[in-house]
Formats: C-alpha cells, structure tokens, sequence
C-alpha cells in the first residue's frame, strides 16, 4: 500500500484526507486539534485513521503553527540591524491610522522592540553604488549587544538592497562569525524588492518564526519517524504549492496562510473534475468567511498581505479576502434603528444561544436555526442538540426593536450577512473587471453551504458547487499540490528601451534559482514548469499590474504582446486606459513547478442503495413557511435531481436549495451542483 | 424609517454606498499619477442625491467631508439644466466649495432612463497647480493668485468627450504637466467605476427604491449622531487657543470657539476668533465647517456613514471675514491644514470640561508638508515632490497616544523612502523617533519624529508646519507636546535652526517657501509630541522604565517629568 496523506490543522478539529495511490480509495476522518502541540494532533489522527505510517508515501501538511505565533506573539525574539537613521522604519509604518475617527486607538506592538534594534554606518542609493562604506565595526560591537541580551534570530536590513545586497551579506556574515548559535538573515536575501517596510518586515517575521518553525516540524518529522513513516514530510505554502520540511525552515513567512491555501487548491481540483476552471471559493466558518479567485484552473494571486496593521509581508500568495462574517457573526440593532451583522462574533463560547453555553445575542447561526434550515437533534451528527426556543426568544426580542416579527427578523439576518458576503464576492470580481456570471462558486467551511446558494444569486453566479467533505476540504487540497517556488527580481526598465539580451539573461538566472531550489528537494516529480510574470505600469503610477509572459525568451513580439495585454488588463480592471501612454516594467518572477499532485478520483463512499430523503421537515424560504424534503448526501445517486425547496445534509454541513433551484450530484467527483436548471 | 422601505432591504442598498465609494478610491489610488495620491492616498470620492446632498463618502479624508458637498452644490449651481449626461465638471476654487486650489473636484451627474438620479464626486490633491512656489506651497502668499490655478466649476467633458483646450490650459499651468493625463484618467476611472456600479444597484432594487434608501440614509445618519449627542452633558463650554503666526507676520493668531450642548443639538461659535489674516491660514466656510463635523465625530458615532444627515444636529457660526471665514482674495492653502485642525483642536479642548473622562490629548495637528521644488531649465527638468512626516497623538484616558500618525483632517501615507529616492534627487537620510518629543502624563502623547533628507540638487524648499511656537496641549493635568521646528545641515558646522526655536530661544516662523537650498545640503525636520493624559506622576513606573529601554524617554525625563529615578 501506498498512501498520500494531506494533514490539515484547524482551530477545532485536525483533518486527514488519505488517498491509496493503488487501490483509488480515499479515507476522510477528523480528530481534536492539540494547541499545547499541534504535533499531538497530527499523530492523534493518523493513529485514528489505521494507516500504518510505514505505508505513506507522502504527507502534505497545511500548518497554522507560523499564522498562530503570529496572531499569539508567540514568535522568537528577534534582534533588527539596520542603516543608520533607519531604526524606526519598521515602527513607523505608514503613517496611517487603522480607524478613522476613533481617538483611542492604538498601533499594534512591533514585532521587534525599539531597545532590539539597532542602526550601523552604510549606505547604497539607488542604483546600487556605496554612498557609505559598511562600517564592520559597528556591526561587531552591534553583535556584542545580541550576544549579551541572548538573542538568537537576528535580521539585517539596509536601504536599496533591493539593488545591491552586498552590504547587508557581509553585515550577516560578520554576525554569524561574532553569533555561531543565531540565525542570521539578510532582508534582501528573502524578498529582494523595493519597498524597505515590507522587505525589512519579511527578513524580520523569518527570523522570528526560524526557530519555532523548525523546532516544530524537527518535532513532528522525528515522532513520525519513530512510528516508522519513511515517506516525504511536505509543507503547504500560502502560494498554493508544496515545500519540503527540510526547505521551509528557511522559509517560514511561506507558512503564515498554510491552512486557507489548502481549501483553495481543493476547490480547484474539485472544479477542475466538474469542468469548472473558473470559480469563486468561499470558506465560511464560525468568524469569517474567506473568500478567493480561481481563473483557468489557476488561483489568484498577490503580494498584498500585512500581517497586522502596516507590517506588509509582500510575498506572492493566494490572495485570500477574509470578512468579518461568519455562522456565530452577532446581530444587533445600532444607534439609528438599523439591522447589523457582526464583525463582533459569539465564537465557539458564549457561542451562539441556541449552543446553550451562555451565548445570549442572536447569531447567524440561531437565524439558520428557526428558519428551519439546522436540524435541532442532528446538528454535528447530533453531537449537539441544539436550543430552538432560546434561539427563536432572542430573536424575537431583537425583533421588537425594530418592528419586525421573529420570523422577519431571522429572514434579514441572512439576507443581510448574505449581502455583506456579496459585496465581498462582487469586490474580487466585479471590482477586478471579471464577470461573476462567468464563474462557479465552491462552497466549504462549516457555513459555506448554507448560505452559498443565497449568496450567489445575489451577485449573479449561476453554479454553485459543494465539495464533498467540505469541511475537509483543505486536508483534501493539501494533497493535490504540485511543489511550488517563486523567484522575484526587481528589474526597472521602460517597455519600449527594453534590452532583449538583458532582461532574458535576468530571467534565465532567476529560472536557474528556481530550478535549483525545486532540485535541491529531491522530490521525484512527473515534469517542471516554468512560468514567468511582469509587473507593469503607466510610467507615473506606483501600483502594478502583473502581466503573464508566456513565451519564455522574449522577444519583439513578445514585447508588443506584453503592450497588448497591459493595456487591455488595465481597463478590464480600472474601466480606462491609454495605449498611448509609456508602460514601464518593475519586477519579474519565475514560478517553478514541479508536478508531483495526480488525479484522484473520489468514489461512492457507501455504496448503499436506500432512499436518500430521510424526512420532511418545515423551514422558511423568502418568509413562507415551506415543506421541505431533507435528504442525506451520502445516499443521492447519480441519476437523482433533487429540486427546491430542500435540505441536503451531511456530517458537518448543510446545504440548502432554495424553491426554484435543483441540485444534481456530479458523477465524476460527488460534488453537488446547485443551478436552475 | 420610511414608510416604504424596510429595515433590511435598506441596510442592504445603503451599505452599497459605501461599497461603491471604496471600489471608487481604489480605482483613483491604484491609477494615479501624482505621488500624494497613489502613495499618499490625498483623495475623497463620493455619492450625492440628485438634491446633491452627500450620501456616501470614502473614509479618506475627513476635511473634505463638508467640502464635496459644497463643491457638488457649486458645481450644480453653475450648469443647472445645462449638465447633462456624459458631462463631467472640474473645479477647485476654494471660495467655491474647494479646500485649497491643490484639491482638484470632478463631478458628474448619473441619468437613469433620462432622469438625474445621483452624482458621484471625486475629489483628488494634485502635485503641482502652479503659483508661487513648487507643489503650490507658499506659506508667504498674501494673495489667492498666488497659490495657482483656481478653477471656476468648468465643463471638462461634454457628453463624454474631453474639452482639450481646457486640459491644455491646465497643463501650461502646472510644474508636473506630465501628470495631469494620468490623473484626469484616474479621476475618470472613479466616476466611471461608480456609474458601473450604481446602475447595477439601480436596475436591481428599482430607482424608487434606491431614491428612498438614499433619503432614509441622511435620515439614519442624523438619528445616530443625535443620539450621540444626547449622551453628552448640556452645557456651554469655551476653549481658546493660537495659530502659530500666518506666514507672513511672526505673530500668533488667536481663536476661540464655544461649543453649546442642548439635548440633541451643538452650535459652535466661532465669534472673537481673528480677523482675516495677511497669510495664507484663512479657510474658507466650507473648510471650516469640515473641521467642526470631524472635529465632533470623534466623540460622537464613530461609525455613522458620513453623510449630510450628520449637518442637521450641527449648527456652525462663523462670522464673516475672520480666520475661519474669509472672503477673496485672501491666501488660503494652510487653512485646509493648520486651520480646520485648529477648529478640531478648539472643540476637543471645550470637549475636556464637558466630558474630561473621555477626552485625549491634543494631536500633532496640521500634517506638516515639506515640499522641494528642482527646475533646470537648460535640461528641461521641473521636478516637485514632497512629505508629510507627522508628529504624535494625544494620551487617552486608556493608553499612550500613537506616535507618528497622521493627524485628524485626512490619514495620508508616507511617500516611501525608496521610491522617493529612485524618482527623485534625495536621499532619505534619517526616519526616528525623537526621544522626549512626548507631552508627559498618566498615558503620554504618542512621539514625533525626527527625520531628514540629503538634497541632491539645487533646489527650493517650502515649509508649512505648526504648533512650533506651542506644543500640542495636554488635557487633565497632561503636559504639552514638545514643539516643532527645522533645521539644515544638522550635525555640521553649518547647522542651522531656520524654524522653531533658536539656541537663543528667538522663535522663527516654520512657514517659508522658496528657501535656497544647496546641492548636498541636508535638512531635518523634529515634529511635534501628543500632547499628554493626566498627571505624569500617576503613569505607572514599569511604564516608565520601558520608555527609558526603549530610549524615548531620556533618565533625566523620567526623573524630571515622572518622579521616577533610574
């Protein structure tokens, strides 16, 4: 036997999605996550699923131990050594507030403190010449400071790396002669682009989750091994690709959106299985709903991720939306006499009041509830029973407030977080150019397939798929990953003076890069791509737009394609344009693939031939109270239609199809497929 | 609620609103060409009724909060019926409903099926409009000519074609003409991006509908902002305070307001406020009154929509030909800056007697800009580019006040200092904290900083700062803020203090323009501490100490300030 076991952590529950490459067959479980070690977990649930460790091939783990030492501080202490003058730049920010009008506000802690960090004599301007000779011995008696406050993860970051690193190399190379025992990091090394704050507080969250990271994945990799797993142990990447264990530990801030990407790459081989290559995910969960662009089978990517308030971490990655709404999303009345949902959420505790632990306001969940669409007794597989009369009792109560009945007030609930969620789906795709209607949109999550059909059809989708498992969707994408590495180089040049010669030697080099690190892996894969992305702009602006370049050698033609394409991006996406405008380049990157990920086909679980309608049950569509047939998932068959008004429901989720839509299960992969047919 | 719609249905088409001025501002930053607009983010966009009456605004700026409404109403008052479909009007005149000639307005009417239905707004702050001197900062005008083009409200497209003559006409008239293309297009982009988006609102709730929610939206905005209201104690409550000096004249203005609660209701007063001054700190009404809705909404609902249901509680008097109401041909650029924050400073401080519990220190204020101007007309180069380093905020009654951060009237960004250096001749040589720039207290005001720039050129230097004379206030027993001031060539034998206070305490304006400034000189700028919360002798000592580890508090302020020996 031969098992590819994708492993994802969340905050409840620890997923495993297991394909036996020989036999075809999948196995889908979940245990408890363990936050006092999140190593526990992994193990936990792969003793639960019965797989011999011996028997896996492969593990591929989505973490969230990078994102939670992020949002808990939990990282390492970090020491910062940078150009002279420079010492707050990090701190400083962007002068910006958070909230507008609010007088009390405050800007989050920064990752490393002023008295920890420390400024040298350098200096290189922009184009790369010494304006100030590094002065090694304050980097020497700098490192003496480290040495005595017993820092162990140092970063050097100085003004223009971007273009000449030199500097800050040998500031490092100096640090590690006078620290053996620290990780020392050069900024440009990591990211090398313009933009000091986001370069600097990329080198700097690598060095601060350096030591955590590898402890982590040492700790899990030895405890796998003594159970006698002698597979590849895999990491997953914000970017949507794979890394090696070994590799990620010099790459940690790769980590920091690990657990979502997995969900996204499983929404896209899942799609990809119904023939959907454009589709819009849509993760909902008890706080948030996370929300991404999948077009030709590719996802959507960016480089616009902070990880609070002003601390940019410019990598590529998957650019995932998140919104404050989710199933435990709080309702509220406010001071003008106005129906509100969230940010503010009940959590899992107080939870919301029909948990009955002590939640006492009405959530999105308790409207799901008395509308009928949860089932009292069978919610989590009747794990829970849940309190319809203390949900229907604060709703009505919130409906007093504003002259609504309960049933109305549970309807406007939905219909307005359903709103906010659109405006969301409508800012990724109407606000970037992209016709919603051209999409099909996957739901997951635990909420996600209660509310996507509402959803969608407010903003025009016409399909909507619901994975199977789709609370273990993530696990499932975490398999499907190809290993994935990215190689940015700033490269500053007008489009018409472009030097061929140059720019193609430039991306020759960064190719080479590239390929070696997917090498330096020892992974066998089935073949390598190679992808290459221009960041453009009208000469004058500062934001780019990031052209793909599909011939890999440019040439003239090239160029006037590359012309093309800007023009036509920019006003798909800003509604105008210019053609006769100077365009300029700033950056390239080479995307390195090596394809490991193989179609799986996901089979009948049950096999069982019983009738899939289980019962009737009443709920409320558009304020009438409706019959509505309630069948379980596992049992439809490939010929059933289920037409609206009805219920589907699995372990953890629920869909529900509203009067006029019909759902049909897709033969190929067991998704749902919601449309009007 | 209005009868015809329901709660829900009206939650769902007003946060629209807000949804279409954010994909508006996101298409103008995104495009832009002038840096105080793509880095900087110096722009508003917004929705008005077909009354122009504000109904949704981007929460960028907040001076521009009465001022897109005035502008909007100027503009519709200038063409009437003659503004039609596929007509866009410009305009920035500052007596016309503008801030200062910088902040360029462009309006457009939305025709459902033929009937005006809405206009959408947007208003940008453009590099360069001409005038006395580079990025038309002249802290020494005396008169509105000098401070560059001034734009009646003016056709720039006729049923979606543009007016070249007039473009043209702009672009003679600025130092930065190969900007204006890209900014015209940016401005465009967001009307356009707006017409997109609230057609598509239109077609699906019905025009109708729509109407009402835009009518209901002032209506909710004005009974959350009269309930905020009500929660303050009645009572008249008086604050005085001093603009540094105008400019022109090293003197020190005095202002005063009065802020009356009564219920549901606050009249602020302006009277006894200066006359109108020689240089350019007058601010026109419609500034003005900006500067009291901002100034208030910090301790009102923070989160009520910023719409023109929020002026109706509001009542604002201003009597003529004062610093806070001027008339032609009286210099206005540093009104929109150094004045409206002083209208909001005014407020704040009659807002600590009447709820001293929830006051904070007073903010840096102003937003400081420092601009260069670099013209070698032999080569044919005319750059200009600047920054906005900002100083403190004020303690609050829960914590320091935040350091470096952009004051109340707008929330800029920096221009970074690498792209500042691969676009321009300067370095960017220093960006730190000042230590003991704070205004002590039980929370003390966030830090100023001190941040300078070697200039590689030949060049010309404008300044336009405040609160350099006095430090920004501190509130319950809070110290003042440390003040700001400039200096070239620091750390040399040629260092100089060319703003501030001297070595021998004589005060120098830090409003200049045009200052000579030698290829390799240097200059930094010190701005300003928040002021502090509450007697420094109640901060905790562990907070003390942490201050002096981190080195803004020096042992000999601890020790002075905080009773705390180190």
């Amino acid at each position: 036997m031969a098992y590819k076991v994708g492993i994802d952590i969340g905050g409840t529950f620890t997923d495993l999605y297991a394909y036996d490459t020989q036999t075809g067959k999948s196995l889908c479980l979940s245990s408890s996550s363990t936050p006092e070690n999140y190593a526990n977990g992994v193990l936990n649930v792969i003793e639960k699923s019965k797989i011999r460790p011996e028997d896996i091939e492969l593990i591929v783990h989505g973490t969230t131990v990078a994102t939670n030492a992020v949002i808990m501080k939990t990282y390492e202490k970090t020491a910062f050594v940078t150009t002279k003058g420079m010492r707050d730049l990090i701190e400083i920010g962007r002068f910006h507030r958070k909230v507008l009008y609010d007088p009390y506000q405050q800007k989050p802690e920064p990752i490393v403190s002023r008295d920890n960090r420390f400024t040298v004599e350098e200096r290189i301007d922009k184009d790369g010449n010494v304006l100030e000779a590094l002065n090694e011995n304050d980097v020497r008696q700098v490192a003496a400071k480290i040495r005595e406050k017993g820092i162990t993860s140092v970063c050097v970051g100085f003004m223009n790396s971007y273009v000449n690193g030199k500097h800050e190399k040998r500031a490092a190379e100096i640090l590690k002669e006078e620290l053996p025992d620290a990780y020392v990091i050069a900024s440009s090394q990591i990211l090398p682009n313009i933009g000091a704050l986001g370069r600097f507080t990329t080198g700097i969250i690598n060095a601060a989750l350096y030591h955590l990271v590898s402890n982590y994945i040492e700790n899990l990799e030895d405890r796998l091994r003594g159970k006698g797993f002698k597979g590849k142990l895999l990491l997953v990447q914000s970017n949507g690709g794979a890394i090696t264990a070994e590799l990620v530990r010099t790459k940690p801030e790769t980590l920091l959106m690990s657990g979502p990407a997995g969900g996204v790459v499983g929404a896209l081989s899942i799609g990809k299985a119904s023939g959907q290559e454009d589709i819009i995910t849509f993760d909902m969960g008890g706080t948030s709903t996370d929300i991404s662009i999948i077009e030709k089978s590719k996802p959507f990517m960016s480089s616009d991720f902070e990880i609070d308030w002003d601390m940019p971490v410019p990598i590529p990655l998957i650019e995932i939306i998140s919104i404050g709404a989710g199933g435990g999303s709080i309702a509220w009345v406010d001071s003008g006499g106005v129906l509100k949902v969230g940010p503010r959420s009940a959590g899992a505790y107080p939870g919301p009041v029909c948990y009955g632990v002590g939640g006492t306001e009405p959530t999105v969940c308790d409207a799901n509830l008395v509308l009928g669409y949860l089932d009292a007794d069978e919610f989590l597989d009747g794990d829970m029973k849940l309190d319809v009369e203390g949900a229907k009792e604060s709703i009505r109560k919130l409906g007093e407030k504003l002259g609504l009945s309960m049933i109305d007030t549970a309807k406007g609930i939905l219909e307005i977080v359903n709103e906010n969620m659109a405006n969301a789906v409508k800012e990724v795709t109407i606000g970037k150019g992209r016709d919603p209607r051209d999409f099909a949109l996957s739901a997951f999550g635990g909420a996600g397939s209660l509310h996507a059909v509402a959803c969608a059809d407010k903003v025009g989708v016409p399909v909507v798929l619901v994975p199977p498992e789709p609370g273990n969707l993530c696990a499932f994408g975490d398999i499907n990953m190809n290993l994935q590495n990215e190689v940015e180089s700033f490269y500053f040049s007008k489009l018409d003076d472009l030097d061929l010669k140059d720019i193609n030697k430039r991306f020759s080099n960064m190719d080479k890069e590239g390929i070696g690190l997917l090498h330096s892996q020892k992974v066998p894969t089935n073949g390598e791509t190679i992808k290459h992305v221009i960041s453009m702009r009208y000469t004058g602006q500062s934001y780019e737009l990031e052209i793909e370049c599909d011939d890999l050698v440019i040439k003239e033609d090239t160029v006037k394609t590359l012309a093309e394409d800007f023009h036509a991006t920019h006003k798909k996406i800003y509604f105008v344009n210019d053609p006769d405008s100077e365009v300029e380049i700033t950056k390239l990157r080479t995307t390195v693939i090596g394809e490991i990920a193989e179609e799986i086909n996901i089979q009948d679980q049950t096999g069982e031939k019983k009738e899939a309608k289980s019962k009737t049950v009443k709920a409320y569509f558009d304020g009438k109270e409706m019959d509505t047939p309630v069948y379980q998932r596992s049992l439809i068959t490939t010929e059933d239609i289920v037409s609206g008004p009805a219920i589907v429901r699995e372990k953890k989720s629920s869909t529900i199809i509203p009067p006029g839509k019909k759902c049909r299960i897709d033969p190929n992969n067991r998704s749902l497929i919601i449309e009007n047919l | 609620m209005n009868k015809k719609l329901d709660p829900i249905t009206f939650e769902v088409v007003r946060s629209s609103f807000d949804y279409i001025t954010k994909m508006m501002s996101q298409t103008l930053q995104k495009i832009s060409f002038s840096p105080i607009m793509y880095d900087q983010v110096d722009f508003s966009n917004a929705l008005f009724d077909d009354k122009a009456n504000l109904i949704g605004q981007t929460t960028n700026v907040p001076v521009h909060l009465a001022a897109m409404h005035h502008c909007v109403n100027a503009a519709v008052e200038a063409f009437k019926d003659d503004f039609n479909e596929g007509d866009v009007v410009i305009l920035n005149d500052p007596y016309r409903g503008g801030t200062h000639n910088m902040d360029v307005t462009f309006v457009t009417p939305l025709f459902w099926d033929g009937k005006l239905t809405a206009y959408a707004c947007s208003r940008g702050h453009w590099q360069d409009m001409g005038g006395k001197a580079a990025s038309s900062e002249s802290p020494t005008a005396v008169h509105i000519a000098e401070e560059g083009l001034r734009l009646p409200p003016t056709k720039i497209f006729i049923n979606k074609e543009p007016v070249t003559w007039l473009i043209d006409i702009i672009r003679n008239n600025t130092r930065a003409p190969y900007f204006i293309d890209g900014d015209i297009r940016a401005h465009m982009g967001a009307l356009n991006t707006a017409e997109k988006h609230f057609f598509e609102l239109v077609e699906k709730y019905g025009e109708e509908t729509v109407r009402a929610c835009m009518e209901e939206a002032l209506d909710y905005t004005e009974r959350r902002t009269r309930a905020a209201i009500a929660k303050l104690p009645n009572g008249v409550y008086e604050a005085e305070d001093y603009i540094d000096a105008d400019g022109v004249n090293n003197e020190a203005i005095y202002v005063r307001a009065t802020v009356t609660i009564e219920d549901e209701d606050i009249t602020v007063d302006f009277t006894g406020s200066s006359p109108t001054v020689d240089g350019p700190v007058n601010f026109p009404l419609a500034g003005t009154c900006s500067g009291v809705y901002f100034g208030l909404k910090f301790f009102l609902d923070l989160d009520a929509p910023p719409n023109a249901g929020m002026y109706r509680p509001i009542h604002i008097i201003v009597p003529e030909n004062t610093v806070f109401n001027p008339r032609w041909p009286a210099p206005v650029y540093y009104g929109n800056l150094i004045t409206s924050e002083k209208a909001a400073d005014l407020i704040w401080q009659c807002l600590e007697k009447a709820i001293p519990q929830d006051i904070v220190g007073m903010p840096y204020a102003d937003c400081n800009p420092i601009s260069w101007g670099v013209v070698n007309a032999r080569e044919g180069v005319s750059d200009t580019f600047g920054e906005l380093p900002p100083g403190g905020w004020g303690g609050t009654p829960y914590g320091d006040g935040m350091s470096a951060t952009y004051s109340r009237h707008g929330n800029c960004m920096d221009f970074t200092p690498e792209q500042m250096e691969l676009l321009y001749p300067v370095i960017c040589t220093e960006r730190e904290f000042k230590t003991d720039s704070a205004g002590a207290g039980k929370f003390r005001g966030g830090l100023g900083l001190q941040v300078s720039w070697k200039i590689l050129q030949n060049a010309t230097m404008n300044l336009g700062m405040g609160r350099s004379r006095f430090g920004p206030p501190g509130v319950c027993g809070g110290k003042d803020g440390l003040p700001s001031s400039v200096i070239v060539n620091m750390g040399t034998d040629k260092e100089k203090v060319i703003g501030g206070y001297t070595k021998d305490h004589e005060y120098l304006m830090t409003m200049f323009d045009n200052y000579p400034m030698k290829a390799g000189e240097t200059v930094t700028m010190i701005t300003q501490g928040g002021g502090g919360y509450g007697d420094p002798k109640e901060r905790d000592p562990e907070l003390v100490k942490k201050d002096v580890k981190n080195e803004v508090i020096s042992k000999d302020a601890a020790a002075r300030e905080y009773g705390v020996s180190l």
